[in-house]
């Protein structure tokens, strides 16, 4: 017997020899109190159940009748009892825990195989531990085709390299942001998938990864309708913007030539008011050109930005007699796919101003900061509650709706700043390579 | 909850370890007279225990009143352990396994909550503390 149960061993003894010398309820207390200390040692019940063996056992010898001897045994089984009502707490703990983990379980258990999205833990090293019932369904495969194996045959190969540098990542204990992967289905197509991942640990050591992967196949083909839908209606508006260049344009030229034919046949005063009828015929062709170049303003892809930013800016403020002015640059050139949503994101707020915000001036303001590109176009007029027009679902314009889209497609956020009576402001930040603020020569 | 009194009160005013024994041996007693096996006799003089050596510990004096109750037929008893001390800043903190400002295993108050049948406990922060604790018959 080791020392410290050896000292336990006397005070149990001495409880024992207590309580049938008739100390009564000290006694019991006494025990009680030893109970909660061995539990302190960390000792057991089975260790309490040996100091009582050996304290009943000293006691019963002395016993000299059966009548005595019966009454230490009863004693002493109630003094046992006091002494192992600590266990009994700390053993309804135990089982209190077990229920509310066993419960907590059964909920995640419920979660999971209910998800719609896939729910999957890897190993350190890269092995397939667990997927729920969903993968089945999105991917064609059985689970226990995989479970157990590699994860790499399952990704696409171009994006495999990507994978397993994120898998270091969140062996590293880090959570890399969401990532999207193509995983392969039974069938040998391909399924854009959305993935979350985030280290398991135990005992503070990486032990897996958990993560939630989303089918993304309905979102990628909205997406890509969405860019062809841009692309076509690009196509459409360059076709207008043509006709109305050259076709209208040449029409009006031909009239100017007869007009003047006209004019030389005619009496001098007539004449003057011909010119009059020659001077309007300018306006409108200058109008036309303007408003087919703003359509498709070639001047985006031969000058940039900038310049094409400056020109509906001039034709706006002309039409409108709104007073716009350009601040700062947007920098170096950028892809043309970037450059036209950022036109047509100033056009469309620039539409906005002009129907909802009686204004009377407007600031866009390019701001190159490293890697982005930052574009606000504030106006001074009526504002109006963002919140309740984001929250106006179905009734809502395509205005705004449509600015996130593009910038969406771009990777760019918006940001809308306006209360009622305070002006509206739009900002706009877009990914560009990093680089100087000066203009590059026009693509060609 | 307010129950039949089957018979009077005993108060069993606490201040120190002697009177944890007195205490002990008092709710012992009331239980018995309500029938209670003996195992369960036990649990009422380990839930005195807990919270009487608590009064001693962190509030110096206080007091045990034990009633024997009555709800419509079924009786019980009732512990209820009150003091004037400093008062528990945090109690659901104080109800958490292993939660101690001594040292100790924190065992008293969430075992008391486990072993009888009803627990309530209100402290008001430096005006002492009440729990009051329930063991029907079976
Ligand atoms: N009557 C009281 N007055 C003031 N504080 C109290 C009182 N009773 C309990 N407490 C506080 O609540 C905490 C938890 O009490 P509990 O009885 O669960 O554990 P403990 O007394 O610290 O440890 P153990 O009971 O295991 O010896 C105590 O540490 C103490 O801070
Ligand atoms: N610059 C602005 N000033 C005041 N109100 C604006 C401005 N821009 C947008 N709004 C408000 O936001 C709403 C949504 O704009 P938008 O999505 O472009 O749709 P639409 O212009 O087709 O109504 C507008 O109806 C208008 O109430
Ligand atoms: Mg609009
Ligand atoms: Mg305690």
């Amino acid at each position: 017997m080791n020392p410290e149960l050896r000292e336990l061993a006397d005070e149990y003894d001495r409880a024992l020899e207590d309580y049938l010398a008739g100390r009564g309820e000290a006694a019991l207390q006494e025990a009680y109190e030893l109970g909660r200390k061995t539990l302190k040692k960390g000792l057991g019940m089975l260790d309490v159940a040996t100091l009582q063996q050996r304290a009943l056992l000293k006691c019963l010898v002395r016993a000299r009748t059966t009548k005595e001897g019966t009454r230490i045994l009863r004693m002493a089984q109630k003094l046992f009892v006091e002494s192992l009502l600590p266990f009994e707490m700390s053993h309804r703990r135990v089982q209190e825990v077990n229920t509310a983990l066993r419960e907590s379980e059964q909920r995640y258990r419920n979660l999971v195989d209910t998800a719609r999205d896939v729910i999957y833990t890897l190993s350190i090293d890269g092995k397939i531990k667990s997927l729920n019932p969903v993968f089945e369904t999105i991917t064609g495969w059985l689970r226990a085709e995989w479970i157990g194996k590699e994860f790499s045959p399952l990704v696409h190969p171009d994006d495999l390299p990507r994978a397993v540098t994120l898998l270091q990542v969140v062996l590293a204990s880090r959570v890399p942001p969401t990532f999207e992967l193509r995983i392969r289905a039974k069938s040998g197509a391909y399924i854009p998938g959305e993935f979350t991942a985030t280290p398991q640990t135990q005992d503070g050591r990486v032990v897996g990864v958990l993560g939630v992967a989303r089918d993304i196949t309905d979102r990628k083909r909205a997406e890509e309708a969405l860019r062809r839908l841009n692309e076509a209606l690009e196509e459409e508006v360059k076709r207008i913007a043509h006709a109305l260049h050259d076709e209208a344009g040449q029409l009006l030229a031909s009239v100017h030539i007869g007009l003047a034919d006209v004019a030389r046949d005619l009496p001098p005063h007539t004449s003057r008011r011909l010119d009059d009828v020659r001077g309007l015929l300018t306006k409108i062709e200058e109008q036309l050109r303007h408003l087919s170049h703003e359509l498709r303003p070639t001047i985006l892809d031969d000058l940039g930005l900038q310049p094409a930013i400056e020109f509906l800016a001039d034709g706006v403020s002309r039409r409108t007699g709104l007073q716009i002015v350009v601040e700062g640059a947007p920098g170096k050139r950028m892809p043309a796919p970037t450059e036209t949503a950022l036109y047509r994101i100033v056009q469309e707020a620039l539409t906005n101003v002009t129907k909802h915000a009686q204004a009377s001036h407007v600031t866009i303001r390019f701001v190159r900061d490293g890697r982005l590109l930052r574009c606000s176009i504030h106006d001074n007029g009526t504002g109006f509650d963002v919140l309740a027009v984001q929250a106006r679902r179905g009734v809502r314009g395509l205005g705004l709706i449509g600015i996130q889209e593009r910038l969406n497609a771009v990777g760019g956020t918006l940001n809308v700043a306006s209360a009622p009576g305070k002006g509206a402001e739009l900002i706009i930040s877009v990914p560009v390579e990093a680089g100087g603020a000066d203009a590059d020569p026009p693509r060609r | 909850m307010k129950f039949a009194l089957i018979a009077d009160e005993v108060r069993v005013s606490i201040d120190s370890d002697s009177d944890i024994v007195a205490a002990r041996q008092k709710g012992r007693e009331l239980a018995a007279q309500c029938g209670f096996p003996s195992t369960d006799l036990a649990v009422v003089a380990t839930a005195i225990s807990e919270l009487a050596r608590n009064i001693v510990r962190y509030a110096v004096r206080g007091e045990i009143i034990l009633r024997l109750i009555d709800d419509n037929g079924r009786r019980g008893v009732e512990v209820v352990a009150t003091d004037d001390g400093p008062g528990i800043p945090d109690v659901t903190l104080a109800m958490q396994d292993g939660y101690s400002t001594s040292g100790s295993l924190g065992l008293g108050l969430p075992g008391v909550r486990r072993l009888m049948d009803e627990f309530e406990i209100s402290s008001d922060f430096g005006k002492g503390t009440t729990v009051t604790a329930r063991k029907w018959k079976r």
